[in-house]
């Protein structure tokens, strides 16, 4: 393979994973608080694709307004979700069950209220892009943004759950939500930190992959599969895991296209390698990659 | 020796839950299991019943190395369990519960389309005995109703009836009397009396002034390991047992 | 006109209750999340449109169905139903959608986007003219058949295990149960059934496309079951007659009527179901008709 070929899947990889690490983050953090598969969570990067629209192309204000209201209207969004449905279902003592069919509503009802209000045509956002060329391959200044952005974000937010109080209390609430309880900490309002948090980071994801490529309605639901693929490979609840998970299957989805040209499939089944992969992992390490032995033996014992 | 438990070790991630816990059980007795919280108790309950696979030592039932069986298969060979919290099938009728303890009844899938008039027939001798423990323990009257609806104590009656129902020849009880008014307690314990002629009780209790009453072996647990055994009167002069209690 | 519209809505009507039966199998009994059922529906149609396409009786193409989605049943259900319960809402989901990605994709076989058209209608001849009716009568033959099935095994010591699996699996297996063989014959037994839906779906419309299996269908499938009653299969058609009147009857209404402001009928049908679904599960989790206290012994 030339080294420009070579070059060229190493940054798009780089990149993928930079989207889906946002998107599994926010995925994660939920799923390891209120322990249910919020299924929602892809229209929220759906909804943080649009309010970035509003703002960059309705508005005409430049795409980093538009990434920093997407992270805060889709924050907001997701406390509403947690207001107006889970904490009600938390408060009648309802299980994952319930969560996760309510968590399939909303996404119904979110989805369609997007297509109602955007139209079911493809839309771009008003972007000048640069391109250069690294070893033989090309890379846009979006892409290098993308790229950064997402890191710094990581960076802050590993800052967060080592250094600050409220990061310390996320985590408290996460491992042992009776003991954060009796030791004084107001979990619900700590809840909805996590909702703001884990929502904005899906906005914003939902940002960078409208920027990378264009946005749709079902621009979330397409993401859906690989960021559950990531939580899961990543250990649920895990942040680093998290990390590593959606970077791997960047690299595994851009590499698994070239093998599919080869194979002379379709390269329309890219997302069907994070399927593979999230097989490959419930069969081999169902608690993850980062995943304690006795949490992958607990996987197998529901 | 209907039990037999020897060296098992269990941790998670760097905590040592079982240090080489070793201990064994005669026919037709009830054992008691004692100690301090986090001693290991219910951990050693969890890996005698399967439901987690320690990373040494042995298990035989009844003369059988059952070590790494899974649980549907160890309460097969009639290696029975209780939860610590009671656990019944709350959208089940009391009955219903009982009808499923049953371990001689055919589930099979086929069955329902092959085989009903045989089904019917096993049910209604089921049911007829599922009713003869309820009254003998007393809850006979609440058949038909959904056992989510029963009051704590009788959701342990329930439990202990369920458990007669699988006719098993030993049972791991987990606090089966934890949460209960002292009088329901003694009679837990009286049922439980009655039964020593037909199998075998390893009872783990917090509750260590019952079960000085009706046990004719005790084991002390502490950090994993077995620390003290002996007769209830054996125990309670014991010195270990009392560091272990008081010194924690 | 009207009585075609009838008869079509009733049409409707019959497959998605036997849908909704066998998600209920799973789902409203077992408690097995399959967000994925609209897979082993379509795998049902596309089995029967390529095989009576090609000349194979339907008799013989509908059996085909089953037995594939038997084994997609398997397959799905070998690696995932060992796990955490949420693990198969996940799986089965991204099965439904490789699945219609493959139906797109394989023009080959499939017909790619377009689909396959000229699907026999059975007896056709012989009904002419009132095939709409003949068809109902199939689909409530059907309907009928699942029905007792379903209840059969539902009010049996099988079922009664796999009703204890929902409410707490692992005290199931200290009974002495293999949970896991029984939450797999409970997911093939829905498959199988999804599969005869989709049969029915493909003969009914003479036509199919991947466009036709959206995820969307499955999530109505589970508004009508919660909505229905999750364990009752009488609410479960009651749920499957409410949603449908509401689904065909939108689509019939809005030739006739304006949608304020311009709304897409479509997008509010489904913010609709969506709602439906939330505000059932929040204020009245056990549906319509809550599920019957079982009369055992047999």
């Amino acid at each position: 393979m030339p080294l420009g070929n070579l070059a060229q899947i190493v940054i798009n990889s780089v990149i993928m994973g930079s989207i889906y690490v946002l998107i599994a983050i926010g995925l994660t953090m939920v799923y390891r608080v209120l322990r249910f598969a919020n299924f929602s969570h892809a229209e929220l990067v759906t909804f943080g694709a649009y309010s970035a629209y509003m703002v960059n192309v309705s508005l005409g204000l430049d795409i980093a307004f538009g990434l920093i209201a997407a992270f805060i209207l889709t924050g907001l969004l997701g406390i509403a979700t947690d207001v107006l449905v889970f904490r009600r279902l938390r408060q009648k003592g309802s299980g994952t069950v319930s969560m996760m069919i309510a968590s399939i509503g909303i996404g119904l009802v979110l989805r369609q209220s997007i297509q109602e209000i955007w139209g079911p045509d493809i839309r771009w956002y008003d972007l000048s892009v640069e391109s250069y060329s690294v070893l033989g391959a090309s890379v846009t200044d979006i892409e290098i943004a993308i790229v950064a952005v997402s890191i710094a974000l990581i960076v802050l937010l590993h800052m967060m759950f080592t250094h600050t109080k409220l990061g310390k209390a996320m985590r408290g609430v996460s491992d042992n939500p009776q003991l954060a309880m009796a030791s004084g900490i107001d979990t619900e309002k700590i809840l909805l930190k996590v909702w703001f948090l884990g929502a904005g980071l899906a906005g914003a994801g939902g940002v960078f992959m409208g920027a990378d490529t264009r946005l749709i309605p079902i621009l979330g639901w397409e993401m859906l599969l690989p960021a559950f693929a990531v939580v899961i490979m990543g250990g649920i609840g895990s942040f680093y895991g998290a990390i590593i998970a959606a970077y791997l299957l960047g690299f595994a989805e851009n590499f698994g296209v070239l093998l599919l040209s080869d194979l002379g499939l379709s390269t329309g089944y890219r997302s069907a390698i994070a399927f593979i992969v999230l097989i490959l992992v419930l069969i081999l390490r169902p608690g993850g990659i980062m995943g304690r032995r006795e949490n992958n033996a607990a996987g197998l014992r529901s | 020796m209907i039990l037999e438990i020897d060296g098992i070790k269990k941790s998670f991630g760097g905590l040592v839950a079982l240090d080489g816990a070793l201990l064994e059980v005669r026919n037709n007795t009830i054992v008691g299991l004692i100690g301090p919280n986090g001693s290991g108790k219910t951990t050693l309950l969890n890996v005698i019943s399967g439901f987690l696979v320690p990373e040494g030592g042995s298990i035989r039932f009844n003369g059988m190395d059952i070590t790494g069986f899974r649980p549907f298969e160890i309460a097969r060979l009639g290696l029975c369990r209780t939860f610590q919290l009671t656990r019944l099938f709350r959208r089940l009728t009391v009955l219903e519960n009982m009808l499923l303890a049953s371990r001689t009844q055919d589930d099979s899938l086929g069955s329902v389309f092959i085989s009903r008039k045989k089904l019917a027939l096993h049910e209604k001798a089921d049911a007829k005995r599922a009713a003869d423990i309820l009254d003998f323990l007393e809850i006979g009257h609440l058949g038909n109703e959904y056992a989510g609806s029963l009051s704590g104590g009788q959701q342990k009656l329930l439990n202990l009836g369920m458990m007669l129902m699988s006719e098993p020849g030993m049972v791991l009880l987990d606090e089966p009397v934890a949460g209960v008014n002292p009088s329901l307690a003694n009679r837990i314990f009286e049922k439980i009396l009655k039964e020593k002629e037909h199998r075998t009780f390893l009872v783990v209790e917090h509750n260590v002034d019952v079960l000085m009453n009706f046990c004719d072996y005790i084991f002390v647990m502490n950090r994993g390991r077995i620390v003290a055994s002996g007769t209830p009167d054996e125990i309670q002069c014991d010195e270990t047992v009392i560091e272990v209690y008081l010194g924690g | 006109m009207l009585l075609d519209y009838a008869l079509d809505a009733l049409i409707y009507t019959g497959i998605y209750a036997i849908l909704t039966i066998s998600l209920n199998l799973e789902a409203g009994c077992t408690g097995l999340m399959n967000f994925g059922k609209v897979a082993f529906f379509a795998t049902g149609a596309y089995t029967t449109a390529l095989l009576t396409t090609s000349g194979v009786p339907v008799i013989f193409s509908a059996i085909a169905g089953v037995l594939l989605s038997a084994v997609f049943g398997l397959l799905v259900a070998l690696p995932t139903l060992r796990l955490r319960a949420d693990y198969l809402a996940i799986v089965t989901i991204a099965f439904g959608e490789i699945l219609r990605m493959f139906l797109h994709n394989e023009d080959w076989l499939t017909g790619g986007p377009i689909g396959i058209r000229g699907i026999p209608q059975p007896l056709y001849q012989y009904f002419d003219g009132s095939y709409l009716l003949f068809y109902l009568f199939i689909v409530f033959i059907t309907l009928v058949a699942c029905y007792f099935i379903a209840e059969l095994v539902i009010n049996s010591p099988f079922g009664r295990v796999l009703r204890a699996i929902r409410d707490d699996e692992d005290a199931v297996a200290a009974l002495g149960k293999n949970t896991f063989l029984f939450k797999t014959q409970a997911f093939v037994i829905g498959a199988c059934i999804a599969s005869i839906a989709g049969t029915l779906f493909a003969h009914y419309l003479s036509f199919i496309s991947p466009d036709m299996f959206l995820p969307t269908l499955t999530f109505s499938i589970w508004t009508i079951m919660v909505i229905g009653g999750r364990g009752n299969n009488l609410g479960v058609i009651t749920g499957s007659v409410l949603i449908t009147v509401f689904e065909r009857g939108s689509r019939f209404i809005k030739d006739y009527i304006e949608m304020p402001f311009g709304l897409e009928p479509y997008n509010v049908r489904i913010i609709v179901i969506g709602l439906l679904l939330i505000l059932f599960i929040i204020y009245r989790p056990d549906g319509m008709l809550r599920e019957r206290k079982s009369r055992s012994p047999l």
